[in-house]
């Protein structure tokens, strides 16, 4: 079949003569040169690079408009893991919403002007559409060159259920979104699921007290699947209705995400939970 | 004459020694072998087979009474013979392979088929010295006996045997000696009583998933409720499948889950720090994470992060119990501050086990030379020692397929500070390390078991030894003197001679090989996991 090796190739001159040409800068990127299989196994290594500690992370190339300036390095006196690793910069806030299987990133991309002091991380397991997104990013951020909207989000590839403590630090974030989950519907794959008991102890751990756990997806099963995990969860109250509907992300997450505007397009129903984190029980 | 089973693993309690060796476990007192439980092979333990019809009775994990008719006490009884004539039995027919698409290599193929019983891969002991807890592999289960005297004699009688849902990697007792916490391959902790109690079988299922237990196998969406073209092809897939025999359901004791790591856990410690309890979790995702104990174990307090392979053992020192630490792939030992997560220091660890493979043809690794040694921390044993006039923390570390003990003393400043390489004649595979007190003795002893492959030659975990004809000890003892180990001569175990082509029978070596030396294999592997 000439079929996979001629996309391959195709697919690969995209990219390079987008990446030499430099008029083209602010041109968004092609959907169709990033597409890849829907299920990445959450289980396996996929040659995964990850941080060994938040500590370790360096933040600088992915949000370059919040790096600190020397001055302000004086200021803050270096970590001990920063002079471990002979490293300087440093950022002026840390990331603190979370966008969890962020796909083509249309949630992150809608945020940016809403949060607009606010560092967004959108991780994705699936390297194409990773790359995308950082394309995606690059463009949107070279056609507002002066207003500075679109420097405060970022994406970056990532196995979330493994290695979520690596990124973030205790009580790092304040909202975390799951949205359009994969289903998993076979109940030997419910493990597989990004939702669960014990993956739950995780989300609480890298969000801080008050934080907010959005949900939607269009899968009922699902959308029943995660309410009565993070019910059942000491560490999580459901969000009343109200409050639900008052959120500006609610919103944003209904319609603004590549999946919501499928099932839009489907005239589907969109199920949304939403979970408050709670302080942790006295000792 | 071929080479007797190696120990795998070993628990102490007093002068009492329980040790495993493939599916059986040795009791010793003092240096003398007391009695031999046998496990039997799965199929034995599911069906009637009519070779052995002293062996079928079913082991209900619900009654603990019924199930204790195992026990061979010495491994040449008519008993063990019998097994070996069904299992030869078997080798003529075709071996069964293990049902659905899950893969299954050779070795668990014998075991499932019933050709071999399952290998004992971890065991645990109260500290009441009154239970005994093993993991049995290929059957998942978790068995617990009971060290019971009959006749003067101390015997182990299987009380339960419990299936989990993956296999345990890990163990650990609380200290009440109430609760068994399993770790598992697929990163779940659970808790179970130690004692199967009998209404449990009717009050089971209290899992605190809320996940219904599994029901005759039901789509879980319909079109409404699914838009997107991926979603329909999952649900038609799911469709085709619903003729399937329904996935298998909960087991039916009681079993909590308390934390899960998306990763396979290797180790598992519990603390008590004055009004708090932990559970700390080792991973082969490098992680090392520190949950609240029961009952707020959803709580995690934080992690150790820092190594950048696998983790395989963790170890408290019970003198300074703030103190962690951990080895694994990595070439140093860590030590860690883990309530806060802070790594203290890290030793080296790897030119000490350099020196000693130097001296062996250690295979591929040769050509490229000891630079490209690879090693996999399998043993950290804490023990308390005079050195220069005063009370010393001692660390034993052990590394797979390695035939020596390294000793390090953790110093004041909280850093390890390297004592001794003791090279011995066999790789080591388990220590036991004194420190519970004697029997009416209050002090403890300075006194160290040690067991060694006596299959493998020494620095290798594939090629057999070549002394045919000698049996060697697979039990060593090694006392601390001035805070070295010199050799115990006057240690020597009475061990049943090894039966005919004992080895062979019981485990296939390449089994004993994946049983002995496991751990090299959690290192990750360039490209592995590559996606298209
Ligand atoms: C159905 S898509 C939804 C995408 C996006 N959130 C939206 O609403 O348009 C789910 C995404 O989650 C990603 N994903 C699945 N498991 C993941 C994991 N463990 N870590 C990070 N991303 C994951 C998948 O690759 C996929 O892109």
């Amino acid at each position: 079949m000439v079929g996979p090796a001629n996309k391959r190739q195709k697919r690969e001159q995209y990219k390079s003569e987008r990446g030499e040409d430099a008029t083209r800068n602010q041109e968004l990127p092609k959907k169709k040169f990033y597409r890849q299989r829907a299920h990445a196994n959450p289980f396996s290594d996929h040659n995964l690079t990850y941080p060994i500690s938040p500590a370790h992370m360096d933040w600088s190339s992915y949000y370059p408009a919040f790096v600190t300036t020397p001055e302000e390095n004086q200021a803050h006196p270096q970590s001990d893991t920063d002079v471990a690793l002979g490293r300087v910069r440093q950022l002026k806030k840390d990331v603190e919403v979370a966008d969890i299987g962020c796909g083509f990133g249309g949630l992150l991309v809608a945020m940016a002007p809403v949060l607009p002091d606010t560092l967004l991380l959108g991780m994705e397991i699936r390297t194409q559409v990773t790359e995308y997104v950082q394309e995606r990013i690059k463009a949107l951020r070279a056609q507002n060159p002066d207003t500075g909207v679109y420097q405060n989000i970022g994406c970056l590839r990532a196995n979330a259920m493994k290695f979520l403590p690596n990124f973030f630090k205790k009580h790092q974030l304040s909202k975390i979104f799951f949205c359009f989950p994969d289903p998993h519907f076979k109940a030997r794959k419910h493990k597989a699921r990004i939702v669960s008991t014990t993956l739950n102890s995780e989300y609480a751990y890298v969000l801080r007290p008050g934080g907010i756990v959005y949900t939607i997806t269009d899968v009922e099963d699902l959308h029943n699947w995660m309410v009565s995990h993070f019910d059942a969860h000491p560490s999580f109250e459901r969000v009343s209705e109200d409050e639900q509907e008052a959120d500006e992300c609610v919103k944003i997450m209904r319609v603004e995400t590549e999946e919501g505007k499928k099932v839009e397009r489907n005239k589907g129903q969109k199920f949304v939970a939403l979970f408050r984190r709670l302080e942790d029980p006295p000792w | 004459m071929s080479p007797r089973m190696p120990y795998q693993c070993m628990v102490q309690c007093g002068n009492l020694l329980i040790a495993a060796r493939g599916s059986s476990i040795d009791l010793f007192e003092d240096s003398s072998l007391l009695s031999t439980w046998k496990c039997p092979s799965i199929q034995a333990v599911g069906k009637i087979q009519h070779h052995i019809p002293e062996v079928t009775t079913t082991l209900a994990t619900q009654n603990s009474q019924s199930s204790s008719v195992e026990i061979t006490i010495d491994s040449s009884s008519p008993l063990a013979k019998k097994r070996k004539l069904s299992s030869s039995d078997q080798a003529e027919s075709k071996p069964f392979l293990g049902k659905g698409k899950e893969k299954q290599n050779n070795r668990s193929n014998a075991v499932l088929s019933g050709l071999e019983a399952p290998a004992v891969i971890a065991l645990a002991i109260t500290t009441d010295c009154h239970h005994v807890i093993a993991v049995t592999g290929e059957d998942k289960s978790i068995r617990v006996f009971e060290l019971a005297q009959e006749d003067g004699v101390f015997n182990l009688k299987q009380l339960s045997r419990r299936a989990m849902p993956k296999r345990p990697c890990a163990l650990a007792v609380t200290d009440d000696g109430s609760t068994i916490i399993s770790a598992d391959k697929f990163g779940d902790v659970y808790a179970l009583s130690l004692i199967v109690l009998e209404t449990s079988a009717v009050l089971n299922l209290e899992t605190s998933t809320p996940e219904p237990a599994a029901k005759a196998f039901m789509p879980a969406a319909n079109e409404l409720t699914i838009h997107s073209q991926r979603n329909l092809k999952a649900l038609e897939n799911q469709r085709r499948q619903t003729n399937k025999p329904a996935e298998k359901s909960e087991p039916s004791f009681e079993h909590r889950l308390l934390l899960g790591h998306v990763s396979m856990l290797t180790d598992i410690a519990l603390v008590e720090l004055p009004g708090r309890s932990y559970i700390i979790t080792a991973d082969r995702d490098e992680h090392i994470r520190i949950s609240r104990g029961i009952p707020h174990t959803h709580v995690i307090e934080g992690y150790c992060l820092g190594h950048s392979e696998f983790v395989s053992r963790i170890c408290i020192s019970a003198d300074r119990p703030r103190l962690l630490v951990s080895g694994g792939g990595d070439d140093e030992l860590f030590v860690w501050e883990w309530e806060s997560g802070t790594l203290i220091s890290k030793t080296d660890l790897k030119k000490h086990v350099s020196s000693v493979m130097e001296r062996f043809d250690i295979g591929e690794q040769s050509d490229k030379g000891i630079e490209s040694l690879k090693i996999a921390v399998s043993g950290i044993y804490f023990t308390q020692q005079a050195l220069h006039d005063r009370l010393q923390d001692i660390f034993v570390i052990t590394c797979e397929g390695v035939p020596a003990l390294f000793t390090f003393a953790l110093r004041e400043e909280n850093h390890l500070e390297y004592i001794q390489t003791l090279k011995i004649s066999g790789n080591a595979l388990a220590v036991i390390v004194d420190t519970t007190s004697r029997r009416g003795q209050t002090h403890p002893s300075n006194q160290l078991i040690v067991s060694i492959d006596t299959f493998h030659k020494p620095g290798s975990t594939t090629e057999e030894r070549e002394e045919a004809g000698t049996i060697l000890n697979p039990l060593h003892s090694y006392k601390f003197k001035e805070g070295k180990l010199v050799q115990n001569e006057s240690f020597q175990p009475a061990i049943a001679a090894p039966e005919d082509g004992e080895a062979s029978t019981s485990v296939a070596s390449g089994r004993l090989t994946n049983l002995l030396y496991s751990l090299e294999n959690l290192r990750k592997r360039e490209g592995e996991g590559q996606e298209e």
